[in-house]
């Protein structure tokens, strides 16, 4: 290799670790302070190129993959819905108003989306991010909302789509293992209910601003996880 | 598909109703996904802005290349290709932008230096010239220089992402260079010039 393709290839790669490249680069003492030089402009390049990122910005990024991803299931199941209204619709009629029982749907409704969306994230249950309370503080600026105090050491951090809004997901780490909060600041409901199946237990509750759940396995950490999150939890707007 | 799935019954006991429900759970496409996304988001931001030298349209970039992503994730087959994978994708969202006529005109001179406030005069004078003398490169050499430099890719990875042969990304990254050079040399010059 002559000395103009030496240089060549140093500039075009520094860290080129070909054989005859670095045979060359130990030739001569220009030969490696020429290659230096060259590694150190890649490096400035390198520092000036790596910009700061915003935050949060993977999060950002997950919610709007699963709003597009709800849309479009949702999109799917109102065609499937049509469909059996249709169907259903003739048989309903034949039914006396007086069997019909009046029901707080929107209440029923919302704590199996909850339970549902518990099932479709357990993903969450198995993440450890070590969440600082001012990150939490800023998700929940977005809906108005911050937390005076602490909760716990919270392990997951996240927005979620209940009840087609969003609302924040976390996971807070208990000695009885991981209790599930979910803030839903626009689902508005008139009363508590209490949700339990076979794997879990919980409560779905109206707070100042829409409500909130908490779901966990063991039913002695529910009490406690409220208590905390109603002490720190304040609505601003 | 099958295999990507997962199916479970739950029962849900909802006050005193019970009902059978089934739920679809795409649990690993899903962390897939979240696992590119915290791996690479913020590598393919600074490409983005680098493609476009304006945050808001990087960030839209970046959006809509994990939106693509996801919608394609089933091609993606190796792993250790995801990087060059969504770095593609980037470059043909950022080639769709041209194509919808939504050219955003940023003065060249307005470019922002990210950290200037954390610098001393000196410091962000030289960091002020590096980014002037990036964002004034030709298209056809910054590509490469992204790839190599931002993206530590090998000259034949980068021929691959660029689908062009090995000699051509060693000619422009070597030019590349030299342009850069020769900018910041006079921008070098300018400064002194404008400090006397």
């Amino acid at each position: 290799m002559d000395d103009l393709e030496f240089r060549k290839r140093a500039i075009i790669d520094p860290d080129d670790q070909s054989a005859d490249f670095l045979e060359k680069v130990n030739q001569s003492r220009s030969n490696q302070r020429f290659a230096a030089e060259q590694r150190a402009f890649n490096h400035q390049l390198t520092d000036t190129l790596n910009i700061k990122t915003p935050e949060n910005l993977a999060e950002r990024i997950i919610l709007a993959q699963q709003l597009s991803e709800y849309k479009s299931t949702r999109r799917t199941n109102q065609r499937k819905w049509f469909i059996s209204a249709i169907a259903a619709s003739f048989f309903a009629l034949a039914i006396s108003f007086t069997l019909w029982v009046p029901a707080n749907v929107n209440g029923t409704q919302l704590t199996a989306q909850v339970i549902s969306h518990y099932y479709q994230d357990t993903h969450a249950l198995n993440v450890h991010m070590n969440v600082a309370k001012n990150n939490i503080d800023t998700m929940l600026a977005s809906y108005g909302g911050r937390l005076n105090g602490p909760i716990g050491k919270v392990a997951f951090l996240g927005h979620c789509i209940v009840g087609g809004h969003t609302g924040v997901h976390m996971v807070v780490q208990s000695r009885q293992g991981p209790v599930t909060i979910l803030i839903l600041p626009s689902e508005s409901i008139n009363h508590a209910y209490k949700l339990h199946d076979q794997q879990l237990t919980g409560v779905l509750y109206p707070s100042k601003k829409g409500s909130i759940a908490i779901l966990a396995e063991h039913a002695e950490v529910i009490s406690s996880t409220r208590q905390r999150l109603d002490s720190s939890l304040n609505w601003i707007i | 598909m099958l295999k990507n799935t997962m199916f479970k019954q739950i029962k849900l006991n909802v006050g005193k109703k019970i009902r059978q429900s089934t739920v679809y759970s795409d649990m690993n496409r899903q962390n897939r996904f979240e696992t590119l996304v915290k791996a690479y988001s913020s590598d393919l931001y600074r490409f983005a802005f680098w493609l476009c030298n304006n945050h808001s349209i990087a960030d839209d970039l970046v959006q809509d290349t994990f939106l693509r992503a996801w919608k394609a994730l089933d091609k993606l087959e190796d792993e250790k290709k995801a990087k060059a994978w969504l770095i593609t994708i980037l470059r043909r969202e950022n080639a769709r932008r041209f194509e919808r006529k939504q050219l955003e005109l940023v003065d060249i001179e307005d470019v922002i230096v990210e950290d200037q406030l954390n610098l001393g005069p000196e410091q962000s004078l030289d960091k002020q010239q590096f980014y002037q003398a990036i964002a004034k490169l030709e298209i056809d050499y910054r590509d490469p220089l992204l790839l190599q430099v931002l993206g530590g890719f090998k000259t034949a990875e980068i021929a691959e992402i660029l689908e062009l042969n090995l000699n051509t990304v060693n000619t422009r990254l070597f030019r590349a260079k030299g342009q850069l050079k020769s900018l910041l040399h006079k921008e070098y010059h300018l400064s002194l010039h404008n400090n006397s």
